[in-house]
């Protein structure tokens, strides 16, 4: 009996498959290679800042809104009320896509916390009385293992790049660096001004680790500006 | 808390100068008195309260309960969850003073001190409540060494009733039995080793200055901050820099870090002294 299948044309008995070099590379790329960011802003049309970053399969969108004019709430205290009028309040909400999984070990809540006090340092909040300004952060992809360390300098750097759409004044832009378990945010290298640290592991040889960290600082601060400049 | 355009002149000027002057006349390494107690809850394994002078005070206790052991996690065995009076359950200072302290604890507390047999752990619950703080607080960080010295004398003070059933219990199908005497119950952390829960403690930034503890007039003027973890008797992880006000925020320098881990590590021993030596002399009333 013949076993050939004669309603398919089938190539050569010595027939090797095609293998395509670039798939190599890209696997390569996600190991082993330099971090390399692309960035994107000015995407949601109907906000006034936005920019989206992505590097090694990070993916994090940031959206800002405001200054946005607030009704004052007359029933707080005294305090609320003067903040409220003299400058702008700053919110950061932080959310992962529903498309995301495997997020269960991210504290979404803390990386709000830490994003926002970095920007409260950054913004001139004084310049925009009786307003609000609100930034949602969304996580689009996690590739498995991504520390969330990453995940913060990462949304910091995107929010920085948004907030750059926006217009809105601040005293400089922030960068952030993860790296063995300490994330720095450098917002001022000649006043060595530091708006954002997290050390999560030992402090063993931390002066070092943060000479480090800076001048990691100054080279994602040049692609920065560099892709701001186009 | 308010201050005047002239208040806040000047005491930015007393605290950011070269020599630092406190309002209250303290050392910018010294803490304020504290009163604390221990063993005082009947129903946990170990409690606390304590009070700082402005007003301040914190409750804290520890119950444990036996489980069996699902992952080898520590994470898993240790439940926290904060209260602070008037602040919603989702509340972002609740939230995240619950994720700190169990984040803390879970990298000085090793999963064999809660291991009981092969299958079996003890689970701990702490929970802290604040029932007071001084109003028109600028940030509820300020409380975060009150919340963490509470966890702190709770745990050095938790006794777990002594097993008398075998630990080693894998081929065999035996629920763990314990001791009903309670003079023969073991402290979790025990005297003799150095293992310790860890301490938080928060300082301000003005100027070029570090301010441990600081007052709520303080917190007012304070243009950064930073919160140092205690353990095994170094300054370690966690480290954060915190905003402590959202008026004046500035950056901290390099320089400002390493004084504040510095400066917790030459504090913190003394700070650990005195809280043991409270312990060490609170008895139980049941």
């Amino acid at each position: 009996m013949n076993i050939i299948d004669r309603r398919r044309l089938l190539g050569p008995p010595n027939a090797v498959p095609v293998k395509f070099v670039a798939e190599t590379q890209e696997k390569d790329q996600t190991t082993q290679a330099p971090k390399e960011l692309f960035m994107e802003r000015g995407l949601v049309a109907n906000s006034n800042g936005s920019a989206c970053l992505e590097s090694r399969g990070l993916v994090i969108q940031a959206i800002v809104y405001g200054p946005r004019p607030v009704q004052p709430n007359f029933t707080p205290s005294a305090t609320q009320g003067s903040e409220l009028m003299s400058r702008a309040t700053f919110n950061v909400e932080f959310e992962m896509s529903p498309l995301v999984s495997g997020f269960a070990t991210l504290d979404t809540q803390k990386l709000a916390v830490c994003v926002r006090d970095v920007f409260l340092a950054s913004l001139l909040l004084d310049s925009y009385p009786k307003s609000t300004i609100d930034v949602h952060v969304q996580c689009l992809s996690l590739p498995q293992g991504v520390p969330e360390d990453e995940v913060l300098a990462m949304a910091t750097n995107c929010i920085s790049v948004a907030l750059v759409d926006s217009g809105l004044e601040m005293r400089d832009v922030p960068v952030s660096v993860a790296n063995d378990g300490v994330v720095l945010t450098v917002l001022n290298y000649q006043n060595d001004e530091i708006v954002g640290l997290v050390v999560g592991r030992s402090v063993e040889g931390l002066a070092s680790r943060l000479e480090g960290l800076k001048e990691e600082s100054r080279g994602v601060r040049r692609e920065i500006d560099t892709f701001l400049m186009k | 808390m308010v201050l005047s355009t002239t208040e806040r002149y000047y005491l930015l000027e007393c605290l950011s100068g070269s020599k630092v002057i406190r309002a209250d006349a303290r050392r910018v390494d010294q803490f304020r008195p504290v009163e604390a107690t221990c063993s005082f809850l009947p129903n946990s394994n170990g409690s606390s309260r304590v009070r700082l002078p402005d007003g301040s005070e914190c409750i804290a206790s520890v119950k444990a309960k036996v489980v069996k052991v699902e992952s080898s996690e520590v994470t898993d065995l240790l439940n926290v969850e904060v209260d602070i009076n008037g602040q919603r359950d989702d509340a972002e200072a609740v939230v995240s003073f619950s994720s700190i302290l169990k984040e803390s604890l879970a990298q000085c507390i090793p999963e064999s001190l809660l291991k009981l047999t092969e299958k079996y752990a003890f689970e701990l619950s702490i929970d802290a409540i604040v029932i007071s703080y001084p109003s028109g607080i600028s940030s509820f960080y300020s409380i975060l060494t009150l919340v963490s010295m509470a966890v702190y004398l709770a745990l050095k003070s938790t006794s777990l009733p002594l097993l008398t059933s075998t630990t080693e219990d894998a081929e065999v199908e035996e629920e763990p039995t314990f001791s009903d005497d309670w003079d023969l119950a073991k402290l979790l952390f025990p005297k003799d080793r150095l293992l310790a829960p860890p301490l938080l403690f928060v300082l301000a930034m003005v100027g070029p200055n570090l301010l441990l503890d600081p007052s709520v007039e303080e917190l007012e003027v304070a243009e950064n901050g930073l919160f140092v973890g205690f353990a095994s008797n170094k300054a370690g992880a966690p480290i954060r820099s915190i905003s402590l006000n959202s008026t004046n925020n500035k950056g901290l320098s390099t320089n400002h870090i390493l004084d504040a881990v510095s400066t917790v590590d030459s504090v913190g021993g003394s700070v650990l002294k005195a809280l043991n030596s409270i312990v060490e002399n609170s008895t139980s009333e049941f």
